[in-house]
């Protein structure tokens, strides 16, 4: 095994391992302005300024999706259906590419083509692409069934003790 | 838990520094005396994203430190089953209640203290050194000068190195390209501070010793002093803590975090004692630790009159 092969093995192996707290950082940055934003709509709260997203907005119902998806998946993850939890993430995934989207075609529509390089699309872009990368390098670990392990046996009879 | 919190309260601090980290975490807005601040940027970077989201100030206050005592439940409860046992992890809070670990982190909300130490405590449950020395980036991120005192007490209990040291350098030349390039202007530093008061700390310290040795870890002390836990890296580990202590003056908060790393080995010790002989040894005779987890609630270095059945107590270490 060269040396990059055994990097990627390595790096994949890590990035299995921390999917879920991977996740759990995800959720943490991503649900608090979501869920601030759906208590403002309600008027549960008062926000800090304007600009909320309503509602009905496909951006806000989206990024409700997501998380809610991502959050399904970190349970599913805890209760050993690993499969179930990729899925999921997947989902979550596709979701977020939806979202980003639709938020740069509103831009694109609001700025204009600037927009498109603009400091928030790359970086929404680097970030989901790097999201990506990451799922499909893990995906043997979750989609693949657990190896059994299993004690070698003869087809002699069981002794009887 | 609750009973404790009901008892001795919570206590919030610098919300005014809060504000104004979180509003503009790379400019030098506060007074030289806070400046250090900017060396423990990770909450004020979170809540400036926060607030860049569209939380307001006090929310964002809120969901930052709310996130730090989850994180810090969830670590604590995960490391004592998977040291103490499924069985024993209830002995193995009742010994650690017996310091003064949990009054520090209900009298300092608005410090970083719940992250630093909920990541010290998933740094000792994580097997990658990848992710140990991630965790020991955080912990300075967190702060710069006491989590450096933390690992080093962690590297002498624990005699690992490797990992520890990598991920605090890494930690230390972040914070550095932090506070010194993406800062408008360098801050004065807790060493600075350290270096213009370090006299007077040291004087007010020697004021009075036994008041500050009783208050630095409180009932706790009957573990760490029992002869069979007394070893040479140990009192090393105790040393390196009171003299960061003396020279913060804080005899309660800095003492017993970076004195955390043996608090923790020596609970794992007695749970296995607790575990092997049924009781924990002391002063000629074994004592269940049901018994010794009522030394949680004799916490009185700090409570003073915040305790609530003890109206005007008061106990006032300088003259």
């Amino acid at each position: 095994m060269s040396i990059a092969q055994s990097f990627g093995k390595s790096a994949r192996d890590w990035l299995a391992d921390h999917l879920e707290p991977l996740v759990w950082i995800a959720l943490v940055l991503w649900s608090p302005p979501i869920i601030f934003t759906v208590l403002v709509d309600l008027g549960f709260a008062g926000g800090a300024g304007s600009g909320y997203l309503p509602l009905r907005d496909p951006g806000l119902l989206l990024a409700i999706m997501q998380i809610v998806g991502m959050a399904a998946a970190v349970t599913f993850l805890r209760l050993r259906r690993r499969l179930l939890a990729f899925e999921l993430l997947c989902g979550s995934l596709g979701v977020w590419w939806m979202h980003a989207a639709w938020t740069v075609q509103g831009r694109l529509r609001l700025i204009g083509r600037s927009d498109l390089v603009s400091r928030e699309t790359l970086l929404t872009l680097g970030a989901l692409m790097l999201a990506s990368a990451v799922l499909f390098m893990v995906r043997r670990c979750y989609t693949r069934p657990a190896a059994v392990i299993a004690h070698p046996t003869t087809d002699q009879p069981r002794a009887v003790r | 838990m609750p009973l404790f919190v009901w008892l001795y309260g919570w206590q919030l601090i610098d919300l005014v520094e809060w504000r104004t980290l979180t509003a503009a975490p790379f400019t030098r807005l506060l007074d030289p005396a806070q400046q250090f601040l900017h060396a423990s940027p990770f909450a004020h970077l979170l809540g400036a994203y926060y607030q860049r989201q569209g939380l307001g100030v006090d929310e964002s206050f809120l969901v930052v430190y709310g996130v730090g005592l989850v994180l810090l439940a969830n670590a604590a409860l995960r490391l004592l089953i998977a040291r103490c046992g499924a069985n024993y992890w209830g002995a193995g809070a009742l010994i650690i209640a017996g310091s003064p670990l949990l009054l520090t982190i209900i009298s300092w909300i608005g410090k970083d203290d719940s992250f630093l130490l909920a990541f010290y405590l998933l740094l000792l449950l994580s097997p990658s050194p990848l992710t140990r020395a991630i965790l020991c980036v955080l912990m300075v991120a967190c702060h710069r000068e006491l989590a450096v005192a933390m690992l080093v007490v962690h590297m002498l209990v624990r005699a690992e190195v490797a990992a520890i040291a990598a991920g605090a350098a890494a930690g230390l030349a972040l914070s550095f390209f932090h506070t010194n390039a993406l800062l408008d202007a360098a801050p004065s530093t807790r060493i600075d501070y350290v270096i213009e008061h370090a006299r007077g700390l040291l004087a007010r310290a020697a004021t009075h010793p036994l008041a500050h040795f009783v208050a630095a870890l409180g009932p706790f002390w009957i573990y760490v002093l029992r002869p069979s836990s007394v070893t040479l890296r140990r009192a090393s580990a105790l040393v390196i803590a009171a003299v960061t202590a003396s020279l913060t003056l804080d005899f309660t908060r800095i003492f017993v975090l970076t004195a955390a790393p043996l608090l923790i080995e020596l609970t794992e010790e007695l749970v296995t004692e607790v575990r092997d002989h049924g009781g924990i040894a002391l002063l000629g005779r074994r004592w269940p630790v049901g018994v010794l987890g009522v030394l949680a609630f004799a916490q009185l270095q700090l409570a003073g009159d915040r305790l609530s059945w003890i109206r005007g107590f008061s106990w006032t270490i300088a003259p």
